[in-house]
């Protein structure tokens, strides 16, 4: 057997050199371990063991004593026997400190909202605080991205820093691109077309009509150069109408 | 020696999917007014999924009550005898929008002349 089989070449992390899997995994930050590092160090359990979505040595509960049957995001975890007290954190359903930063009287589930983590501030935004979620990755490098639609799915554990996550998606970041759709979508929306026409590239005759073939074909085959591409995806969900208010 | 001319998409639509729409039974253009337009865009896109210009035609001919009139015959052979078949089916695809909102407005300038050369000739 290749005795390297479990060394991973990390060019940014060690100049070239290979290093081992586990030290890649102790040496990077985790998305859950940045937002635990907002609490208070809430304990949840002692029980020492690696954790299934870190992947790192920690304390927390017993990974199967926590996980429901309705969990199937099992390709997403690490091998391990416990949940870590930081993932936890990332899990909570009914959080005191998302509900006071959202300004809510009752506790609010992680997965209700969009974080973003820049420089130590970390942003806490709904579904229709889109021109907020714009522009702080527009004009920032987050450390943490991850961006909530549905509200429904748990997303953080399966963060890659370094990326824009939109739901289950991992986005490269490209700046250019993103203003680009984006503001082709705007255009469009301007124009009483819906996003549902935009990401399905199916849109109502009248529509295209009233707007102008001519002017309407020339942002169609610009937007359709990424139709179907993640990126699209989030730059059309960013899309706002003109005089379209932020909550 | 005669060069022949390559189609662009709005050949396509005067020569192909013009005739197309004028031969579509009036009876159903009647009982389907709101949304014809639509059914006959989803129609052209249904029925391009395939290999050949030919296959195209007997399939939008099943799929809607069309009548082909003789006086369209040469456009539409010219079409269909241009060698072109895997463009065309792939902008009978693609841009089926485009190609049916030509059609739509060619058809709104023949109504709205017949309009003014009716109000002219009152």
């Amino acid at each position: 057997m290749n005795e390297n089989t479990n060394i991973l070449k990390i060019p940014e992390l060690a100049n070239g050199k290979a290093i081992p899997f586990e030290t890649f995994v102790s040496m990077r930050r985790t998305p859950c371990e940045i937002l635990y590092s907002f609490s208070s160090s809430k304990n949840y359990g002692d029980e020492k063991g690696i954790c299934r979505i870190t992947g790192k040595e920690s304390t927390g509960l017993k990974f199967d004593d926590w996980v429901r049957d309705t969990f199937t995001d099992y390709a997403s975890l690490y091998p391990g026997t416990i949940i870590s007290n930081e993932s936890l954190f990332c899990f909570e359903e009914s959080s005191e400190l998302i509900a006071k930063k959202v300004n809510k009287d009752k506790p609010q589930r992680f997965r209700t909202y969009s974080h973003i983590v820049i420089d130590n501030d970390w942003y806490v935004l709904t579904k229709a605080q889109k021109k907020e979620i714009y522009e702080l990755i527009i004009n920032n490098e987050p450390d943490v991205c991850v961006i909530s639609d549905s509200g429904q799915r748990h997303l953080l554990f399966k963060h890659k820093i370094g990326t824009w996550q939109f739901e289950d998606q991992h986005i490269q970041r490209d700046k250019e691109t993103l203003t680009k759709i984006k503001l082709l979508g705007d255009e469009l929306l301007n124009n009483n077309f819906s996003k549902t026409e935009m990401i399905s590239g199916n849109y109502i005759q009248h529509r295209i009509m009233k707007y102008g073939i001519k002017k309407w074909k020339s942002v169609e085959d610009k937007l359709k150069e990424y139709r179907g591409s993640a990126i699209y995806d989030l730059a059309i969900w960013l899309s706002q109408k003109e005089g379209e208010k932020d909550e | 020696m005669n060069e022949k001319k390559e189609l662009t998409q709005e050949d396509i639509a005067m020569k192909l999917l013009f005739p197309l729409w004028e031969c579509i039974d009036s009876s159903y253009k009647e009982k389907y007014k709101t949304e014809v337009w639509q059914h006959f865009e989803n129609n052209i896109r249904v029925a391009a999924y395939t290999s050949k210009l030919n296959y195209f035609l007997s399939k939008i001919l099943k799929l809607m009550p069309i009548d082909l009139m003789a006086k369209f015959l040469k456009n539409v052979n010219e079409v269909m005898n241009s060698g072109e078949d895997k463009k065309i089916l792939k902008w009978l695809r693609s841009e089926t929008t485009y190609l049916v909102l030509q059609v739509r407005v060619l058809r709104q300038e023949i109504n709205d002349s017949y309009k003014l050369f009716e109000e002219e000739n009152k």
